[in-house]
Formats: C-alpha cells, sequence, structure tokens
C-alpha cells in the first residue's frame, strides 16, 4: 500500500494531468457504471437465493443436517471453477437443444456472468443467512409466534432482527464482485477490474492502475464501513449454532415456494458443479493431472507462506481487535483496507514493492500478497474468538499458575487454538483459489494451480482443465473439512 | 378451553413429559410447580403450539389443534397470552409496537385504544416511545405483560414471570400480576417454583416432576 501510495504520489507532482485518472469519465466511466451494475445485481440476487436458500436449509431435521454442508461447501470454490462447470452445462443444454431444433444462444456477455457470479456468492449469502439466523433469540420469534402468522413474524420479527447481518453480507458480495475480474474475463465482459488489469499489463505503470483504483476504493470502503461491526458478528458466529433449530416457526405458503426455489437453485448449482467436472474430466489422463504436482506443490507453499504471516498478524492484531476501545475500532479500520482493495490493485502494490525492494522479496511476495488480501479475515476472527473469552476463566488461569508458561499452554492456546488454525486453514483455502492479484505477481515458472487452470480457460475447456478443476477441489475440501470441525470446537469451549 | 391428553415430549432419549393430562376451564386459574427441567415450560411450549407433542393431543374449546408430531392449530389461533421467562420484547420495536404487534387485526384505532390501556394497566405508559434496550428489568417485565394481556386472550400462560428479580421488585411485580389476573377473566396458567407466588396467584395448584403431573400434597 505504502508502495502505492509513493508511486502515485510521485506521478502526481510530475505529471498533475494524471490525476484525471482517479476520476471516472468516459470509457472508465461506463466500466465503472458496468462494474457496480454487475456487482449490486449480482448481490441482491444473492440476498434473495441465499437468504431463502437458509429458510429451507434451517427446517431440515437432525439427520438430514449434512445437506446444509452440501450445499454451503460451493463457498469455498473459486468463482472461475464455477465459470468452467456453467460453460460446460451450457454447453451439454445448447447441444441437446440444438437435436430438438431449438437454438440456444451463446453462453456468454453480462447475463451469463451475473448468472454465474450469482452461482459463485449465492452459498456465501446462505451462510451468512444462517449466522444470521442463529444469532435470533428463537424465544423473539416464539413470541411473535403466539400473536401472529408466519408471514407476520417473519416480516415483522425475524427479517428485521437479521437484516443488519444480511445488509453486512449483502455489501460484502458487493465488494468482492467489485474486486474479481476472473469470472468477467471469462464471459468477455469489460469491467473495472479488468481495465485495472488490462492497463497494468499493456503499460506496466503502476501508478495508472492505483489512481484509476481510487474510485472502486473509496465504494468498497463506502460499502464495508457500515458492514464492519456485523461482519465481525458474522465471523465469530459458529457455524453450527443449535439455537437456531429451537423456534418453532416454520416457512408456510409462498415464502415456502420461494425458499424452496432458493434451495433447488444452491443444490443446482452444487450438482452441476461437480457433475460437469467429473463428465469433464473422463478425458483427462493419469499423467495430465500427475503433471500438475509441481504447480500444486507452488500453491500449498505460497499458501503456507501466508499463513504463516497470517498467523503473525492474528496473534499481533487478534488482541488489538478484541479490546473494544478506541485502538480497537482503530485497528478494525485499518483491516478494512485490504478488503477493499480490488486484486489487480493488490498484485500490481506487490509486483511494484518487488521492483523497489528486488531479491529475495519476489519469491516470497506472492505469499505476502495472499496474507494481506485474506490475513484480515484471521485477525477478524482471532479478534472475535479473544473479545469473547471468559475473563474470569483467564484470571482463573493465571492466578492458579505453578510453573511459568502454563497459563499460555494449558489456558490460552486450547481455547484460541482450534479458532486460529481454522482462521488460518481460511486464508489457505482463500488463498489457494485466488487469481485476480497473483497473476502480477508470479515469477514465470512458478505457476501455482490457481493460475494454470485460469490459464488453460482462456485456450478453451478441456479434460485436463477438468481434471485440474478436481483436484483444486479435493484439496479445498480437505482443508475445509479440519476448519469447520475446529472452529465449532472452538466455539464449544467457550 | 384449553386441554390437553396423554402428552408425552422425549429429547435425547430422555422423557421430558409422559402421559401428562391438564385441562384449564375458561377463568380458570392453575399454578403449574416443580423443580428446575421437570418439563414445565415444555408443557406450555405444547399448549400454546409451540412444540409439536410426540404423543398425545391437545384441544382449543373441543377443537382438535394438536396430535402426535403436527400442530393443527398455529399458536396464533388458540387465543394465547404468553409471558415468557425473559421479557423477550422485540429489541427493533418500541414499547408501544411490541404491544401493538398482536393487535394487527383490529381497527387502527381501537388498537391504539387497546394498546393505552393495556400499558395504563401495567403502568408503564409513559414508556411507549422507548426501545426496550432502554427500559430496566421490571419495566420490561411489565411491558411484556402489557403484551400478552392486550389482545384480551382467553388463556394466559406465564412461565416463571418473575425469575431473576429482587425481592422487592418481585413483590410489585406480583401484585401487579395478581391485579391484571383478578381484573380478567382470563384463563391463567402460572408456573413457579416459588411458594410465595403460587399462593398469590392462588387456584389450583398442580405439581410436574419426571415429566409427570400430580396435584401438590
Amino acid at each position: 500500500m505504502a508502495a502505492l501510495a509513493g508511486d502515485a504520489w510521485a506521478a502526481v507532482r510530475m505529471s498533475p494531468g494524471s490525476l484525471r485518472l482517479a476520476v471516472p469519465a468516459g470509457r472508465s466511466l461506463t466500466l465503472l457504471v458496468r462494474s457496480c451494475t454487475l456487482s449490486a445485481a449480482t448481490a441482491l440476487l444473492c440476498l434473495a437465493i441465499g437468504t431463502a436458500a437458509a429458510l429451507v436449509l434451517l427446517a431440515v431435521p437432525t439427520r438430514l443436517r449434512w445437506l446444509r454442508m452440501a450445499v454451503i461447501v460451493p463457498v469455498i470454490v473459486p468463482p472461475y471453477l464455477h465459470a468452467v462447470a456453467w460453460m460446460r452445462t451450457a454447453e451439454g443444454l445448447r447441444v441437446l437443444l440444438r437435436r430438438a431444433g431449438l437454438a440456444l444462444p451463446p453462453f456468454q456477455g453480462f447475463g451469463a456472468a451475473l448468472w454465474v457470479q450469482v452461482m459463485v456468492y449465492a452459498p456465501l449469502m446462505a451462510s451468512v443467512a444462517l449466522a444470521a439466523w442463529s444469532m435470533v433469540d428463537p424465544l423473539l420469534v416464539d413470541a411473535g409466534l403466539v400473536q401472529g402468522s408466519s408471514h407476520r413474524v417473519l416480516r415483522r420479527v425475524i427479517l428485521p432482527l437479521m437484516l443488519p447481518v444480511l445488509a453486512a453480507g449483502t455489501l460484502l458480495v458487493f465488494v468482492l464482485c467489485m474486486g474479481d475480474l476472473s469470472v468477467p474475463s471469462l464471459f468477455s465482459v469489460n469491467t473495472y477490474a479488468l481495465e485495472m488489469y488490462a492497463r497494468f499489463s499493456a503499460s506496466g505503470r503502476t501508478a495508472d492502475v492505483t489512481l484509476l483504483a481510487v474510485p472502486v476504493v473509496l465504494l468498497c470502503l463506502a460499502a464495508l464501513t457500515p458492514a464492519m461491526r456485523s461482519l465481525a458478528t458474522v465471523l465469530s458466529t459458529p457455524s453450527a449454532r443449535e439455537g437456531a433449530v429451537a423456534s418453532a416457526w416454520r416457512a408456510a405458503g409462498a415464502v415456502r415456494a420461494g425458499a424452496l426455489f432458493g434451495a433447488v437453485v444452491l443444490g443446482v448449482d452444487a450438482a452441476g458443479l461437480c457433475g460437469s467436472l467429473l463428465a469433464g474430466a473422463q478425458g483427462a489422463t493419469w499423467a495430465a493431472v500427475l503433471d500438475a504436482l509441481p504447480q500444486a506443490s507452488v500453491s500449498l507453499r505460497t499458501a503456507g507462506g501466508a499463513c504463516l504471516v497470517s498467523l503473525v498478524l492474528a496473534l499481533a492484531a487478534g488482541p488489538l481487535v478484541a479490546a473494544g476501545n478506541r485502538s480497537a475500532r482503530w485497528t478494525a479500520a485499518f483491516l478494512l483496507v485490504p478488503l477493499a482493495l480490488p486484486g489487480p490493485l493488490a498484485g500490481t502494490g506487490a509486483s511494484l514493492a518487488g521492483v523497489l525492494a528486488g531479491g529475495l522479496w519476489k519469491t516470497v511476495a506472492p505469499s505476502l500478497l495472499l496474507a494481506f488480501r485474506f490475513g484480515p479475515f484471521a485477525c477478524l476472527m482471532t479478534g472475535a474468538r479473544l473479545a469473547r473469552l471468559d475473563s474470569a476463566t483467564t484470571e482463573a488461569g493465571r492466578l492458579f499458575e505453578r510453573r511459568r508458561g502454563d497459563y499460555v499452554r494449558r489456558i490460552w492456546l486450547p481455547t484460541l487454538g482450534p479458532v486460529l488454525l481454522a482462521a488460518l486453514l481460511l486464508v489457505a483455502i482463500l488463498g489457494i483459489g485466488e487469481v485476480s492479484g497473483t497473476l502480477l505477481v508470479m515469477q514465470p515458472g512458478q505457476q501455482p494451480l490457481a493460475l494454470a487452470i485460469y490459464n488453460y480457460l482462456h485456450y478453451g475447456g478441456s479434460g485436463t482443465v477438468s481434471a485440474l478443476c478436481l483436484v483444486l477441489l479435493a484439496g479445498l475440501l480437505a482443508l475445509m473439512v479440519p476448519a469447520l470441525f475446529l472452529w465449532n470446537r472452538g466455539w464449544r469451549r467457550a | 378451553m384449553i386441554a390437553c391428553a396423554d402428552i408425552g415430549v422425549s429429547a435425547g432419549g430422555r422423557n421430558i413429559l409422559s402421559g401428562v393430562t391438564l385441562a384449564l376451564a375458561d377463568g380458570q386459574r392453575v399454578v403449574l410447580m416443580g423443580p428446575s427441567g421437570a418439563g414445565k415450560t415444555t408443557l406450555l411450549r405444547v399448549l400454546a403450539g409451540l412444540l409439536a407433542p410426540e404423543e398425545g393431543t391437545v384441544t382449543v374449546s373441543g377443537r382438535q389443534a394438536s396430535v402426535a408430531g403436527r400442530v393443527l392449530v398455529p399458536p396464533s389461533q388458540r387465543s394465547i397470552g404468553f409471558v415468557f421467562q425473559s421479557a423477550a420484547l422485540w429489541p427493533h420495536m418500541t414499547v408501544a409496537q411490541n404491544v401493538l404487534y398482536g393487535l394487527a387485526d383490529l381497527p387502527r384505532r381501537e388498537a391504539q385504544e387497546r394498546m393505552r390501556q393495556a400499558l395504563a394497566a401495567c403502568r408503564v405508559e409513559a414508556l411507549a416511545e422507548r426501545l426496550p434496550q432502554q427500559l430496566s428489568g421490571g419495566e420490561q417485565r411489565r411491558v411484556a405483560l402489557a403484551r400478552a394481556i392486550a389482545p384480551r386472550p382467553r388463556h394466559l400462560f406465564m412461565d416463571e414471570p418473575l425469575t431473576s428479580l429482587d425481592s422487592d421488585l418481585k413483590g410489585e411485580l406480583l401484585n401487579l400480576v395478581t391485579g391484571v389476573i383478578a381484573a380478567d377473566a382470563t384463563a391463567v396458567l402460572y408456573v413457579t417454583h416459588e411458594e410465595d407466588e403460587a399462593r398469590a396467584v392462588g387456584g389450583t395448584r398442580l405439581y410436574l416432576a419426571g415429566g409427570r403431573l400430580g396435584s401438590q400434597t
């Protein structure tokens, strides 16, 4: 960030006219409006579908609880994997319809990008809605049911109580869409994030990208600031709190139909994702998959480095976030900035810092970039957990400590450890799937798996791509399962 | 009249209610006593339609309202007022809005009048525009009572409404509760494990222990 700011400042001093880049006009204004429209439409559709699906998932009986996970797991799937799956599904549909004498337009453009983005982020919104519901006191819902119908309780009690968290989730989806270039680029939709990447690729002038990014960063900061408190609450909520099922409320009538539709859409996405990748991978050979091992190793190494840096960040910033005073607010505000920075801009910053520092920096830049982008999540999760530590427990731990280090080893670490590990696994999951920033900092011959898939996609899908996607998906799932387990275990100890 | 017969509810392999039969006639007062974890709240939830029994039936005014595994008549159609153990006031609504919630099917003017009457009866009319978090614990309990009585339900369920209050406040609120009950012909099912509350409310006393119901000796 410092490198970007310094570079932009120097450019403005040399040529004050370059400041005009920061004011959208003409083509850049058109792109900004398109990006905002795409992101806002995605966020609102995700809100509707995610919330509707959550209403169904809440009502599933205990023995079918795994359905929640099955529908929500696509949260960890990177956007371009969804894009591959839907490209294949649409192509299959086109072939089928052609046989029936019907012509379907190509799956390209704004509509296709919107559809895929909704599929990407709807599971995230469903998770947010489930978290929002778990924060609603079941007794408040039951109190409503005694005096009003199911619809009235939803409208007057449940939705207003869930609103802050739902709004935070919607704003987060908006910000994530604004910064992502992978889906729009695969569907030939020119957006502002893509323009930033294209400008850097074409001219190599980092200051131009920084100045160009100013409106997007301001927009994203404006969107994230009101969402911050709710976002921290969401991150501090265990994923499977039982209180949520205690209320007698059930969706009825039209609400139930809408909720079922939302759940079906998520189910279709999850099934389509796995189905199309499995079908597509049948043409691949084991040799092709084995060839990708070096790339998988780069991914793991880079994500591992990001986890180490994030661990240091979380241990340093977590207690500050948890303090609940002015420093907590400042720390939280500071952590917002990386979240508001579009991927290409963060990548440009890391690349510029590499040019300035040289040597070792170029080797560690990808890990530092991932830690910069996703480390704030680890800090917020750690802070949220620390904030909920029972002060009496910690004081008792210190009071009864007989050997130096006992408190840290036997009280602090077991209490915080699972959540910290879950947070680091989340960083790894997000880091392994990231392309928007790493696209600009990876060294030749050091291509991670995600980038390899993304590059392959531009040359058209193939069995190898599907097989690589499956390898990536399996890797992410292997990280997510222990992350969820640790997260819940950490909170059970709360 | 609200009644239940042979109600059975279990959770985690443990019987919470077993063969419970109870009838609450119009205007009758019943005090349900028993130790913590005896199933008192569960029984209220079954009667209110917030929980379907695993066995047995619930009838409201002679009409089958719940059968094993199903709630046939939703809670809002059972003419029930419910005062929960915690005040359970909706934090995003003012006191007035909390009370007006249950009066939505009345004409606006009449609903406003009923709301004012209920708040006055519970001596909280001056707090109408406040949010629940701006009220003290005692004031919240008063508002919860006002919300429950405002629609003039035929049955009023009170689930340990004075729990975790200090003794002075408890005495004051107990007077209010008994006054409100006496002023209405509402049937009252009052859950408590405090002897002084049971004595003040009066009426029939039932004892629930180990999921089974009996008269207290």
